[in-house]
């Protein structure tokens, strides 16, 4: 059945959602993002009013447990991801939460380990957990990873430096991909759950950047890190089949929609924040030829976004139908990507002087959508995960 | 003959200012961008080279020569920091402004000390098209006239001695010559714009500020020859900027794609990365050509002489490579630690606070007789005079 009808369910969690980012983020979001960090109280807030991204996305990752009968999950995530993204991308990707570290833990942990690292999210603080995959010199390449773990009685050495890990300075614990032997490629892949405070583990620089300023970027650093082997994600026997790299690329799948329709929340808030103020200063009605340019732009940059947006809706309730989704996520994050990112370069253009200023919002949006097409698997990425999935037929791997 | 060589003396002038930008301005970039001005030293090098005159004539202290060769440097300025470039050619871009319309010889001035030249304008704009109207207006008043108006955000208007600011006068425009420190006058200075930000910007604020007779620059209309070619040399000054932003953008990534390891391989090695920045290369190649274009028009006395033109596809190509050249170092495109996400924020900035892209294209519809004729005149000025086909 073909049917754009949202479920009562998804109505409520998207307008409550809409009613948080408005009330709650809005009002905190430009101060940090000059400052650099999400004030505690708003995240302990956001905590208590139950806003996360934790629960909701993943069907698959999640496993069995406590499903809605229509299962909605996928749909229900990038709803809800649009809504916080409108409000702040930085403040939501910072909500505390196993965030892109609960998956794998999801996936592959034994129920002792479920419960050792997921049980404190049930804790009334704020806490997070993390995702440290990307090193200085492997980022789209995984298999390329040098961070190496090695097992000394009954625990593993690591050695190595995480780059650009999001919360990974303030995480309880990281989920740490590392290798027992570079050559081995994938089939050398460990993950780890390494807690804060492990003896060798330090956090490097957090880094500066273009735009999602108020979101943690940490460098992780591990020095002769000593590791209990307990904290092996699933046990060894699991690793037997190249394990690790799998669990990796499935992380991803899980999210990427959710990372598109982030993507879709900030061109929407670009483009509303632009129509408004363009509608309350000019009389777009009026026959003069700028403005049918004016109105051209608006409506292609509208169009874009609601493109994307069902780009983002397919691949979720592809996902929630258990309908192999790989090649509509790869296609909803490129698409979102790169058209949210226009969107955001046109809004200031349009806006002019208006633009550029720190207190008018959409010079944040121009800096922060840049990243939608970087994280969570390049735009490149995407079109060859793409690609892939279109050649297959033909016997050709592209 | 047709030719793409720079002359020899410009080749001399060119390798100078890549000189200056390689050396002094690319080192100050990032300190700049943070305390929103240039360190005084480098103000005073930079005013010594007179690299921010080049086109400006020699009575106003410039170098006088050609447009094309103020492009040229323009370009290897940008190249080594836009806002450094703007930063530290605001005054002689004032100055280039008024030159167009009052000639050789310096008048109502003093010229001395920082200054800068505001556009306020309005964003509903009854022309629509020639962009030319005005958030200041002059209104009689019992002792003489007063001005009153607001510029959103100016580049320079945070340290300026002086403001060159036009007004309307009904249907007239004039340019105007303010004190910083007259009565009426309040700036506030903005912080963390997105982009240019070493060129120290601010907000505006004009209220009912007197003038006096002295402060009357210029009187004409917006279709006045002198007042079309400032304006064009003005948007060519810009673009050349851009075309300097794009080709420092395409070179970083250029050397990284090429440096860069996944997979086995020199990141250059995949298609979908060097096809990229082949298109990169082609964009500035374009952009660069029809600013030169341009500029050669202008130095020909044609008007108007393709500035809309030129700077509608600068902006674009700048945007498009700047944001590519992130896109090529990934995750490290996004950080502070590489050049490239600044120049993706100063090629966004550059111009937009200024010259709508709205309005860019209808004027250009217009100048190749695409537009309504009541929206023509104020666009297009005069009409081409001579030299090249449009
Ligand atoms: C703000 C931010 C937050 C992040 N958070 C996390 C996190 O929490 N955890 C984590 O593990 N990582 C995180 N990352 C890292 C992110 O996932 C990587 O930056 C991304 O995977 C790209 O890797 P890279 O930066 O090394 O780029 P590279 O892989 O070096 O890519 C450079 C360029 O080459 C292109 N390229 C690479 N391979 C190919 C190919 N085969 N064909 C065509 N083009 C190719 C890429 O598309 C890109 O344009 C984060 C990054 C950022 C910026």
């Amino acid at each position: 059945m073909i049917d754009f009808e949202l479920t009562e369910t998804q109505r409520a969690v998207r307008d409550f959602l809409h009613w948080v980012a408005e009330h709650e983020i809005r009002p905190v979001a430009l101060q940090a993002d000059e400052e650099g960090d999400v004030p505690l109280e708003l995240l302990r807030r956001l905590k208590e009013l139950g806003v996360t991204l934790d629960t909701l996305p993943g069907g698959g990752a999640s496993g069995g447990d406590g499903e809605a009968p229509e299962h909605q999950r996928n749909r229900l995530a990038v709803l809800a991801a649009e809504e916080l993204a409108w409000g702040d991308a930085a403040v939501a990707i910072s909500l505390p939460g196993a965030g892109l570290g609960g998956p794998p833990v999801q996936l592959m942990g034994t129920p002792e380990q479920k419960e050792r690292f997921l049980g404190i999210f049930r804790d009334p603080e704020p806490r997070w957990g993390a995702y440290a995959l990307t090193e200085p010199e492997a980022g789209s390449d995984v298999a390329a990873i040098r961070t190496t773990c090695r097992k000394e009685g009954d625990h593993w050495v690591l050695n190595g430096t995480k780059l650009f890990i999001t919360n990974g300075a303030r995480a309880s614990w990281n989920v740490v991909f590392a290798t027992i032997d570079p050559a081995l490629g994938r089939a050398g892949h460990r993950v780890f759950v390494v807690e804060r405070g492990t003896p060798g583990f330090t956090v490097g620089r957090i880094m500066e950047k273009m735009g999602l300023r108020a979101s943690e970027t940490a460098e992780l650093i591990f020095d002769e890190c000593r590791v209990p082997a307990e904290n092996l994600l699933g046990g060894e026997e699991r690793y037997r089949q190249g394990e690790g790299f799998r669990t990796a690329m499935q992380t991803f799948d899980g999210t990427r929609p959710m990372v598109a329709a982030m993507a879709v929340g900030i061109g929407r808030a670009a483009y509303e924040y632009t129509r408004d103020r363009l509608r309350e200063e000019l009389t777009l009605s009026r026959p003069i030829p700028r403005y049918g340019v004016i109105a051209e732009r608006l409506s292609w940059m509208e169009r874009e976004l609601h493109a994307a947006r069902l780009l983002v809706w397919q691949a979720a309730s592809m996902a929630d139908q258990r309908i192999p989704n790989s090649k509509e996520a790869s296609m909803a994050k490129a698409y979102a990507g790169t058209v949210a990112t226009r969107v955001c370069a046109a809004a200031v253009e349009l806006l002019g002087a208006v633009g550029l200023r720190h207190d008018r919002w959409v010079e944040k949006w121009f800096r922060d959508i840049k990243v939608f097409d970087i994280f969570e698997g390049t735009g490149q990425v995407q079109r060859l995960v793409v690609a892939r999935r279109l050649f297959e037929p033909y016997g050709l791997r592209v | 003959m047709i030719s793409f060589q720079p002359s020899p003396e410009e080749r001399e002038l060119r390798q100078l200012a890549r000189e200056f930008a390689q050396s002094r301005l690319r080192p100050h970039a990032r300190a700049a961008e943070r305390a929103g001005r240039p360190p005084e030293a480098l103000a005073q090098e930079s005013r010594e080279l007179g690299l921010g005159g080049v086109a400006l004539p020699e009575g106003w202290g410039g170098a006088g020569l050609s447009q094309v060769a103020a492009c040229l440097v323009e370009e290897e300025l940008a190249w080594g920091d836009p806002g450094l470039a703007v930063a530290l050619g605001l005054r002689e871009a004032a100055l280039a402004f008024v030159a167009d319309l009052l000639g050789e010889a310096p008048a109502g001035g003093p010229w001395e000390g920082p200054g800068v030249l505001l556009w306020p304008q309005v964003p509903d704009d009854p022309l629509a098209g020639s962009g030319i109207t005005w958030t200041t207006q002059l209104q009689a008043a019992p002792q003489g006239e007063r001005l009153s108006g607001s510029i959103g955000a100016a580049p320079g208007a945070q340290e300026a001695a002086w403001f060159l600011i036009p007004a309307a006068r009904g249907e007239r425009v004039v340019l105007l010559r303010l004190e910083g420190t007259a009565p009426g006058v309040e700036r506030r200075p903005l912080r963390r714009p997105l982009g240019l930000a070493a060129a120290g910007w601010a907000e505006v604020a004009l209220d009912g500020v007197a003038v006096g007779p002295g402060a009357v620059v210029w009187e004409g209309t917006v279709r006045d020859p002198a007042w079309v070619r400032a304006r064009e040399r003005a948007r060519l000054r810009v673009a050349a900027q851009l075309v300097g932003t794009a080709r420092a953008a395409l070179e970083y990534a250029t050397q990284y794609a090429a440096q860069r390891q996944a997979f086995g391989q020199p990141i250059a090695q995949f298609q979908g990365i060097s096809f990229m920045v082949a298109e990169m290369a082609m964009a500035v190649e374009a952009a660069r050509n029809l600013v030169w274009y341009g500029a050669w028009r202008l130095d020909r006395g044609a008007l108007p002489a393709g500035g809309a033109q030129a700077l509608l596809h600068a902006r674009g190509a700048a945007l498009e490579v700047a944001d590519r050249a992130v896109q090529v170092l990934g995750g490290h495109g996004y950080m502070a630690d590489h050049p490239v996400e600044k120049w993706l924020r100063d090629a966004r900035a550059l111009g937009v606070a200024v010259w709508p892209e709205t309005a860019l294209e209808v004027e250009a519809a217009s100048e190749l007789g695409l537009a309504p004729g009541w929206v023509a005149g104020g666009a297009a000025g005069p009409g081409p005079v001579e030299g090249g086909a449009a």
